[in-house]
C-alpha cells in the first residue's frame, strides 16, 4: 500500500493541530505500508516563509519531501480578500483569489503529487481549506482522501469547497459534529466517510507528584494546555477564572502550559509554565483536577482526548459544538456557555470528588474505545480496503444517481466572475449547529437542513 | 452516534448540566440568557432622554419649529393629469395622439402609481398632524413634570442645606457651652459619661414620666397639695443649709477634696438661671471624665435628696455613721441606692470612677425621676465632696459600708456611649434602680432636654 500524506507543514517540532495529526497518522500508517509525506518548506503558518530546506528527509522514520512555497502570505491582501468572500456578495473568482492568497501556494507540490499519484494508492490531504488540498483534490479526485479538520468558521461556507467534498473518494472526519457540518454544507452524505479522529501516545503511567514537586504546585489546580491565544478562548477563560478566584479564595489555581501569544494576567492563582515536553505535560495532566478547554472552534481537541486518556475530566466551552458533543457522548466532561455555568461546573468538579472520579473513568473508557491507536489505525485500514474494493468513479461525483459525472467543473470565465454568491458567513448561519447526538444520515438519503435540524431536536 | 458514545449508568453529563442551569436560574431569579444580559448591558443610555437636558422652553421651541415648518407639498394626480394643459389646441392635439402614445408605452401604471402616491402623501400628512398633537402633549407633560421635579429637588436641597447648617450651629453651640461648664473654677471633676440617650429611649422615658404624672393625677388634689407642701419645706431647708457649705468649699480646688472622701463636704452651687443646659457629650475613651451641666443637675438633686434623708433620719443617722467621718448629709450613702453609691471618684482622688448605675441603666432614670418632687428644680453643680463614697453597683443595698479597697480593685470603666452603656447594662442594675423607685427615692440623671422641660 502506497500512501502519500500531504500537509501544509510537517516536522517533529511543529505542533499545530492538523500538522501533529498528520504526523501521527503518517508514522502510524508507515507500519502498514509505504508512506511518504509531501509538504512545504514553511514553518510559520502565518507567512508560509520557506525556512526548511527543500528536498527529501527522514522524520521519525518517515520520508518527507518538501517543496518551496511560491509566495508568502500578504496579510493585508489576505484580510481584504477574506472580507470580500466572508462578508460580501462575491464571485467564484474572488474565492479562488482568496485561496491563492491564503496559501501555502506551492504549485510544484501539486504538480509532484499529481505526477506521483499513478504510483500511489491514496493521497491523504490534511486541512481542506488550504491551497494544496483544493488543487490536489481537483486533480486526482479518485485517489484523494480528505481529512478536513474543519472548524465551524466561515470558510466552510465558500462555494469552491463543496464540489471538492462531493468529489473526493472519502473523508476521514474528526468528530460527528464535523461530519454533520460538512454534510450540511456540501451535501456529500453519499461520499464514504468515517469519524476517526486521532490517537495519542498517552503513557500508561504518569507521575503527578513529580510534576508537583518539580514546579512547586501544592494546591489543587485546573490546567489549560495549548497555545495561549485569544482565538483559543483564553481571554474569556482568564476573565472567568479571575471572577471565580475572587468568589472562591480557596478554590483551584489555574496552570497554563503552552506558548503565549497574548498577555497572561498577573494573578497569584494563575501560573504560566510555558512550553513543556511530553513527560511534563502528561504529568501535569495527571496532577490536575480538571482540564479546561475554552476554545470556540475545534475540530478535535487532542488535549481533551489525552486528559480523558489519563482519567481526568474536562471542562469545555459549550459554544464549541465539537467539544460539547464530545463531553456529552463520553459523559466525561462538563461544559459552560457563560460565567455562571463556568463557576458552577468548575465548583462541581472541584468539590464533588466522586463526580470527578466517575467522569474521569468515563473519559478513560471513551478514549480507549474510540481513540486508542489500534482503533484509529483499523479505521484507516478498513477505509482503504473498502475504497479498494469499490471501483473509483471515473472522475465522477458521489452524489446519488450521478456517479458517472465528473467532479463539478469550475464555472466558465464569465460565470466565474459574476458576483452572485452569498457571503460565507451567511451560508454558515444556515448550517445547523449544536452537538451531533443523532445517528449520521444514510448515504443515499440526504436530508434537507430542516430535516436535520428536526432530527437533532427530536434527539 | 450510538457507537460513539459511552453511556455510564451513574453519570449523565446532560443531567448534571441541567441541574447546574436550574441552580443558576434559582440563584439569578430572572432567567436571562447571557445574550439577553449582554443586550441589556449594551443599550446605550443616550437612547434615553437626559432629564438634565430638558429645558423649560422646550415646548416653546417645539411649537415654534412645528409652526415654522411648512406643510409638505402634495399634488393631485388624476387620469388626465399627464395630458392637461391650459392651451386648448395642445390639449386637443394630445388627446388626438394619445392612442399613438399608448402604442409606444403604457402610461397607466405610471398614472396609477402617482395617484396612489398622492393619496399616500395625503394620508401621511394627516397622520403626521395627529402625531404632532400627541408629541406636543407628551413633550408638554414631560417638561411640566421635569420642571416640577427640578423645583422640588432645589427646594429639598435648600432644606437640606438649612438643616445641615442648623445642625452644625447646634453642635458648635453645644461644644462651646460644654467648654464653659467644664473649666469653670470649682466645677466638679468628671462624674459619669454623658448618657446620650437614644431618641426612642427618651421617648420611653417621657412616656414613663407622663404615665406617672397621670397616675399622680389620679391621687387627688389633697395628695398633690400634701406633696407640694412637703417639697416646699424641703426647699426651704435646703436654702438654709446652702450658704455655709458654699462658703466653706468654694475656695478649695476639687483635687484637694477627693483623696479623703470621708472629709469631703457636700458642696452645692447654684447655677444661674441663665446657665445653659446642654446635651451630654460622650467622653473620650482614655481621658478622665469631665462633668457637665446635666450631671451636676442630677447630682444636685441627689445631694438634695441625701440631705432630706439625713434630716429625716436625724441624729440617729449621724451617730450611726460617725465612725466614717461622714457628714450628716451623706450619712445614708452607704445604704443608699446603687445610683448614689456609684457616683464617686476613686479613693486616690482621681476621676476614674463614675456613676455606673446612671450610665449603665439610663432607661431606669426617667422612671426614678417621677418620684421627685413635682416643683421645678434649679440646676446645680455638685462637687465630689457632696457625694458619698463610691460603691460597686452590684453591692447595691446589701453593702452598708463601702470599702475603699473594693473601689480600687473594681473600677468601672467609662462607657463611651449611651448605646454601649445600655447594651452593657446588667439587668440587675436596672432592677435595682426600679426597686429603688419603690423603697427610696433615687436621684435620676436627667440627660435629655425633654426631661428637663418636663421638670
Amino acid at each position: 500500500m502506497n500512501v502519500a500524506v500531504v500537509v501544509q507543514r510537517y516536522g517533529a517540532d511543529i505542533n499545530g493541530g492538523a500538522e501533529l495529526h498528520a504526523r501521527y497518522i503518517a508514522e502510524r500508517l508507515s507500519r502498514h505500508g509505504s508512506v511518504e509525506v509531501v509538504t512545504t518548506c514553511a514553518r510559520d503558518y502565518v507567512t508560509w516563509k520557506n525556512e526548511l530546506p527543500a528536498g527529501v528527509e527522514q522524520v521519525n522514520g518517515v520520508t518527507v519531501r518538501r517543496f518551496p512555497v511560491a509566495h508568502q502570505r500578504r496579510p493585508d491582501e489576505f484580510g481584504r480578500r477574506s472580507i470580500r468572500v466572508f462578508d460580501r456578495i462575491h464571485s467564484v473568482a474572488d474565492e479562488l483569489r482568496w485561496l491563492e492568497s491564503e496559501g501555502p501556494a506551492s504549485p510544484a507540490l501539486v504538480q509532484y503529487v499529481e505526477q506521483a499519484s499513478k504510483d500511489l494508492d491514496f493521497v491523504l490531504l490534511f486541512s481542506y481549506r488550504y491551497y494544496h488540498a483544493w488543487h490536489i483534490a481537483r486533480r486526482i479526485p479518485a485517489k484523494a482522501i480528505i481529512v478536513p479538520t474543519a472548524e465551524r468558521d466561515a470558510t466552510i461556507g465558500l462555494s469552491i469547497f463543496a464540489p471538492v467534498f462531493r468529489g473526493v473518494r472519502a473523508l476521514m472526519y474528526n468528530s460527528p459534529e464535523e461530519q454533520a457540518m460538512i454534510v450540511a454544507a456540501a451535501n456529500n452524505a453519499s461520499v464514504p466517510g468515517v469519524v476517526v479522529g486521532v490517537g495519542s501516545d498517552v503513557p500508561e503511567r504518569s507521575d503527578g507528584d513529580r510534576f508537583r514537586r518539580k514546579f512547586n504546585r501544592r494546591r489543587p489546580f485546573a490546567i489549560y494546555i495549548g497555545r495561549i491565544d485569544e482565538n483559543k478562548g483564553c481571554g474569556e477563560l482568564f476573565s472567568h477564572f479571575q471572577r471565580y478566584a475572587a468568589a472562591f479564595p480557596h478554590g483551584m489555581d489555574l496552570v497554563l502550559v503552552g506558548s503565549a501569544i497574548m498577555d497572561v494576567p498577573r494573578h497569584p492563582r494563575i501560573h504560566h509554565l510555558g512550553f513543556l515536553d511530553d513527560r511534563d505535560k502528561f504529568d501535569a495532566l495527571a496532577a490536575a483536577d480538571v482540564l479546561i478547554m475554552p476554545s470556540y472552534f475545534e475540530s478535535l481537541s487532542m488535549v481533551a482526548l489525552e486528559a480523558w486518556g489519563l482519567g481526568r475530566p474536562v471542562l469545555a466551552n459549550g459554544r464549541c459544538d465539537v467539544l460539547k458533543g464530545q463531553c456529552i457522548r463520553s459523559n466525561a466532561g462538563l461544559y459552560y456557555e457563560n460565567y455562571e455555568e463556568f463557576v458552577e461546573a468548575l465548583y462541581s468538579l472541584e468539590s464533588n470528588g466522586p463526580l470527578n472520579a466517575r467522569l474521569g473513568r468515563n473519559g478513560r473508557e471513551f478514549f480507549k474505545r474510540h481513540y486508542a491507536w489500534p482503533v484509529i489505525e483499523r479505521k484507516y485500514l478498513d477505509m482503504f480496503a473498502q475504497l479498494k474494493r469499490e471501483l473509483p468513479p471515473e472522475g465522477g461525483s458521489h452524489i446519488a444517481g450521478e456517479r458517472d459525472t465528473a467532479m463539478d467543473p469550475l464555472p466558465g470565465w464569465f460565470a466565474r466572475r459574476r458576483r452572485e454568491l452569498p457571503p460565507a458567513t451567511e451560508v454558515l448561519r444556515r448550517i445547523p449547529d449544536g452537538p451531533a447526538l443523532a445517528d449520521p444520515p444514510a448515504r443515499a438519503d440526504v436530508p434537507s437542513d430542516r430535516q436535520q435540524r428536526d432530527r437533532r431536536r427530536s434527539a | 452516534m450510538s457507537d460513539f458514545s459511552v453511556r455510564s449508568d451513574n453519570v449523565d453529563v446532560e443531567q448534571i448540566m441541567r441541574q447546574i442551569r436550574s441552580r443558576i436560574r434559582e440563584k439569578r431569579g430572572v432567567d436571562y440568557t447571557e445574550d439577553e444580559i449582554r443586550e441589556l448591558a449594551n443599550v446605550k443610555l443616550e437612547k434615553f432622554i437626559d432629564p438634565k437636558g430638558v429645558r423649560s422652553n422646550l415646548l416653546e421651541e417645539y411649537r415654534r419649529l412645528s409652526s415654522a415648518e411648512p406643510a409638505p407639498p402634495n399634488y393631485a394626480f388624476g387620469e388626465d393629469t399627464l395630458y392637461e394643459t391650459h392651451r386648448a389646441p395642445i390639449r386637443w392635439l394630445r388627446s388626438l395622439l394619445r392612442p399613438f402614445l399608448k402604442l409606444l408605452f403604457n402610461p397607466n401604471p405610471l398614472i396609477q402609481a402617482l395617484h396612489i402616491q398622492s393619496q399616500l402623501n395625503e394620508r401621511n400628512a394627516e397622520r403626521h398632524a395627529r402625531l404632532d398633537a400627541l408629541h406636543y402633549e407628551v413633550i408638554h407633560n414631560l417638561v411640566l413634570e421635569l420642571t416640577r421635579t427640578g423645583v422640588e429637588v432645589k427646594s429639598l436641597k435648600m432644606r437640606l442645606e438649612s438643616m445641615a447648617s442648623r445642625l452644625d450651629f447646634d453642635e458648635r453651640r453645644a461644644r462651646a457651652l460644654e467648654g464653659v461648664v467644664q473649666y469653670r473654677p470649682g466645677s466638679v471633676p468628671p462624674l459619669q459619661p454623658p448618657t446620650g440617650q437614644e431618641p426612642g429611649r427618651r421617648e420611653q422615658g417621657r412616656r414613663d414620666q407622663q404615665g406617672r404624672r397621670d397616675n399622680r393625677g389620679d391621687q387627688g388634689p389633697r395628695d398633690r397639695d400634701r406633696d407640694r407642701d412637703r417639697d416646699r419645706d424641703r426647699d426651704r431647708d435646703r436654702d438654709r443649709n446652702r450658704a455655709p457649705r458654699e462658703g466653706g468649699q468654694q475656695q478649695q480646688p476639687p483635687q484637694q477634696q477627693q483623696p479623703a472622701p470621708q472629709q469631703q463636704q457636700p458642696q452645692q452651687r447654684e447655677v444661674p438661671p441663665s446657665a445653659p443646659v446642654r446635651e451630654p457629650v460622650p467622653p473620650t475613651p482614655g481621658e478622665p471624665q469631665q462633668s457637665n451641666a446635666l450631671d451636676n443637675d442630677g447630682n444636685e438633686r441627689r445631694a438634695r435628696r441625701r440631705r432630706r434623708r439625713g434630716r429625716r433620719r436625724g441624729a440617729a443617722g449621724q451617730e450611726g455613721f460617725a465612725g466614717t467621718g461622714q457628714p450628716a448629709g451623706t450619712a445614708d450613702a452607704g445604704g443608699g441606692s446603687a445610683d448614689e453609691q456609684g457616683e464617686f471618684e476613686s479613693a486616690d482622688g482621681g476621676p476614674e470612677f463614675e456613676d455606673r448605675a446612671s450610665t449603665t441603666s439610663p432607661a431606669a432614670e426617667p422612671e426614678a425621676s417621677a418620684d421627685r418632687a413635682p416643683h421645678a428644680v434649679q440646676p446645680e453643680f455638685v462637687t465630689p465632696a457632696s457625694r458619698p463614697a463610691p460603691e460597686h453597683v452590684d453591692a447595691g443595698w446589701a453593702s452598708p459600708q463601702p470599702s475603699p479597697e473594693h473601689r480600687e480593685t473594681e473600677p468601672v470603666p467609662p462607657q463611651p456611649s449611651s448605646a454601649s452603656s445600655s447594651a452593657s447594662a446588667p439587668p440587675s442594675t436596672s432592677s435595682s434602680s426600679s426597686a429603688t423607685h419603690h423603697e427610696a427615692p433615687v436621684a435620676p440623671t436627667p440627660s435629655s432636654p425633654e426631661h428637663r422641660e418636663e421638670e
